[in-house]
């Protein structure tokens, strides 16, 4: 047991070790767009050896020292000091730069951070940390990580260069993503989990709705934006009222329909399963002490498909957090116009602007349904 | 007191339950025993109409069971099911208290009986009332499913097989307490099982089905002295009748008259089976048996009338 994990250890820190070692830490540039100059993380104005050499004392830790609990402390102190190395490296090297001169994170850093992450998941899947666990063990460095943004250590970072440029529009994205993934989640719950029920009292209703949204999660979500394009702008010409609602082949109201279409699979099928889980002995035992089939629906047979059912809204939330950066395309909103905009001017740190609050969208939401269900599962339902 | 004539049920032209007529009194236990498939849990679960009979009448009380909604039927029936059935994400008083909500009594009345109910059970109240099912044994487990059948104090429990998935040692102790809690209450039910020796500790009458019919309903000791011929003397089994006769009388029905004197060795109390007596005699080679009290000796009981008892024809 400790001999594999000591393995696992050795298979993230490695590759951090190599990541630091071979690529540059930070890129210097001349300005946004043109490539750049690397730097090495031992190099004066970053790390230092001394830096550096701490740097990998504490990657090296986790391979030597055995007990999770503290290679999930270590695992996490390698990944503050890579981002306090970052920002002062960043702030360092600008100093005396010209005014359009940037500096980037590098591949030296973006591969030690993302392997430091994962030995701080394996260990904390180690340690078989509870949800509500999980969500305190990373509350704390996350405030941290947040104390430090809001100092100002990460500045003079290209990222953050580009937030400051364009805040107005990374506010609104935000806003807008979170329209998105909650104005398609809302409808497609509407609509999912009744269809789900007809699916589970009625083998022909089955037979007529899985396939269907079998094919509509196959069709890819560029497409699918092109077809609801047609019916929606038609739809908004016909009655005016719909368009003064901002309803239109173009906009927010085709990405959210997309987005709910995509969202009625895992929501219906995991209706479904978790219905049909439900032991028949529970339903014999509710019917026969003179349930009505409402309340044994209500009181039995959703609660004990509940974390079922919660795992498909849970797929949903994270598919669709994901999925929400494409709408961009039509004028949805969301992050995705960060993305999109940053391809177009060929501004690398412009689309981690846009990708970086996604992938943290979609760790929140998946941390905290697991939460959720957890609870769910209470009371020996297990 | 239930009274069906006629009931019959058919699943895709096979005939499940053939024209069944049967009464059972108040304070009865009727036992419907016979092998897998042969109708006793589908005569169970019409008589609460969770299948409806094709044929035939049920009258509960007098009425009609058909004129009540199935529902409201049913809240007033007790149903003990098969592999106990407690809802997992309860609490052992949640569950008990499943129907008396379902009957809208107030808070404070389900809560008196729910620890009335577990008391009876030998259940601290204290320690159980909160616990989910599955903290419990699996003899905790059964003695909430039966509390939560009796506890809107139902005219008649249904069990189908209550204490089937239960060792042997515990299920011996269930069916005492079960008998016990009888007596102190007088409880009302028709019990389906396929152990004959069941039948036989819980029921006052037994009926005896195959293929869809009962073939005889008699007491359990005139079903052992006269078991019809074919199926029923076959699952009654004849090979320790005479055992199991004495099995259902009890030393005081032969005690005589004794002088008063200290307990001997070996003796029995009034309340054991003539079949301990009968084991305890064969045991000893001696042909009469002290009855002991309190330690003190109250009579005896002889070999002889034990075996005329358990003898053909015996009374």
């Amino acid at each position: 047991m400790k001999q594999a994990s000591r393995r696992a250890a050795a298979v993230y820190a490695l590759p951090a070790l190599a990541g630091l070692a071979l690529l540059p830490f930070l890129d210097f540039r001349a300005n946004r767009i043109v490539s750049g100059d690397g730097v090495m993380l031992w190099a004066p104005e970053i790390g230092s050896p001394g830096g550096a050499a701490a740097l990998a004392a504490l990657i090296l830790g986790t391979v030597v020292i055995g007990a999770q609990a503290a290679r999930f402390a270590l695992a996490l102190a390698a990944l503050a000091l890579l981002l306090w190395l970052a920002g002062q490296g960043g702030t360092a090297l600008s100093a005396e730069a010209p005014q359009f001169a940037r500096v980037s994170l590098g591949g030296g850093f973006w591969i030690a951070a993302a392997f430091s992450a994962l030995a701080a998941a394996d260990a904390a899947a180690r340690l078989s940390l509870g949800a509500l666990a999980r969500i305190a063990a990373l509350a704390l460095p996350a405030l941290g990580f947040g104390l430090a943004l809001r100092a100002g250590l990460f500045d003079e970072l290209s990222i953050l260069r580009e937030y400051t440029a364009n805040r107005d529009v990374f506010d609104a994205a935000l806003g807008g993503h979170l329209r998105l993934v909650l104005g398609s989640l809302i409808p497609a719950l509407l609509i999912g989990l009744p269809l789900g029920w007809l699916c589970f009292v009625g083998p022909r209703a089955r037979a007529a709705i899985l396939p269907v949204l079998n094919l509509l999660q196959t069709t890819p979500s560029i497409a699918m934006f092109g077809l609801l394009m047609v019916p929606l702008g038609a739809l908004s010409r016909a009655v005016p009222t719909l368009r003064d609602w901002g309803v239109g082949g173009i906009g927010a109201a085709p990405a959210i329909v997309a987005l709910a279409l995509y969202a009625l699979l895992p929501i219906v099928a995991n209706t479904y399963a978790g219905l049909t889980g439900v032991p028949e002995t529970m339903r014999d035992a509710g019917r026969g002490m003179g349930m009505s089939r409402a309340r044994l629906l209500a009181r039995v047979e959703l609660p004990l498909a509940a974390p079922v059912i919660l795992t498909g809204i849970r797929i949903v939330v994270v598919q669709n957090i994901g999925l929400a950066a494409v709408a961009a395309l039509i004028g949805g909103g969301g992050f995705g116009t960060l993305v999109f905009r940053g391809m177009g001017q060929a501004a690398m740190d412009l689309v981690l602007l846009g990708t970086l609050p996604i992938v943290a969208l979609a760790i929140l939401a998946s941390l905290m349904f697991d939460a959720i269900i957890e609870t769910t599962r209470r009371g020996g339902a297990r | 007191m239930i009274r069906v004539t006629g009931l019959t049920k058919r699943f895709d032209g096979a005939t499940a339950v053939d024209s069944l007529d049967f009464e059972v009194e108040r304070g009865e236990v009727l036992a419907l025993v016979g092998t897998s498939g042969c109708g006793k849990s589908t005569t169970l679960r019409m008589l609460n109409r969770l299948i409806e009979p094709d044929e035939g009448r049920i009258e509960i009380d007098g009425r009609d069971a058909r004129e009540v909604s199935p529902d409201a039927l049913r809240r007033g029936i007790g149903y003990v099911i098969q592999g106990v059935g407690l809802f997992p994400h309860w609490t052992v008083a949640q569950n008990i208290g499943t129907v008396p909500r379902l009957l809208r009594w107030d808070r404070a009345r389900v809560r008196a009986r729910v620890e009335e109910l577990l008391e009876l059970f030998g259940l601290d109240p204290a320690d159980y009332a909160d616990k989910y099912p599955s903290e419990l044994s699996g003899g905790q487990q059964q003695r909430v499913g039966v509390a939560r059948a009796m506890a809107a104090e139902p005219a008649m429990l249904l069990m189908d097989e209550p204490f089937g998935a239960l060792d042997p040692v515990t299920r011996g102790r269930l069916q005492d307490e079960f008998t016990a809690i009888r007596h102190r209450r007088g409880i009302t039910a028709i019990l389906v099982t396929h152990d004959m020796d069941e039948a036989f500790r819980l029921a006052d009458r037994i009926a005896v089905m195959d293929a869809g019919k009962i073939l005889q309903i008699d007491t359990p000791e005139r079903l052992l002295r006269g078991p019809r011929e074919g199926f029923v003397r076959q699952f009654v089994g004849l090979d320790d009748r005479a055992l199991r006769i004495l099995s259902l009388h009890l030393v005081s029905e032969l005690a005589r008259p004794a002088a008063d004197a200290p307990a001997p060795a070996q003796w029995v109390a009034p309340g054991d089976t003539l079949r301990e007596a009968a084991s305890r005699l064969i045991w000893e080679t001696g042909d009469s048996l002290a009855v002991v009290e309190d330690g003190r000796v109250t009579g005896e009981v002889r070999a002889a009338d034990i075996w005329r008892i358990g003898a053909r024809g015996g009374v």
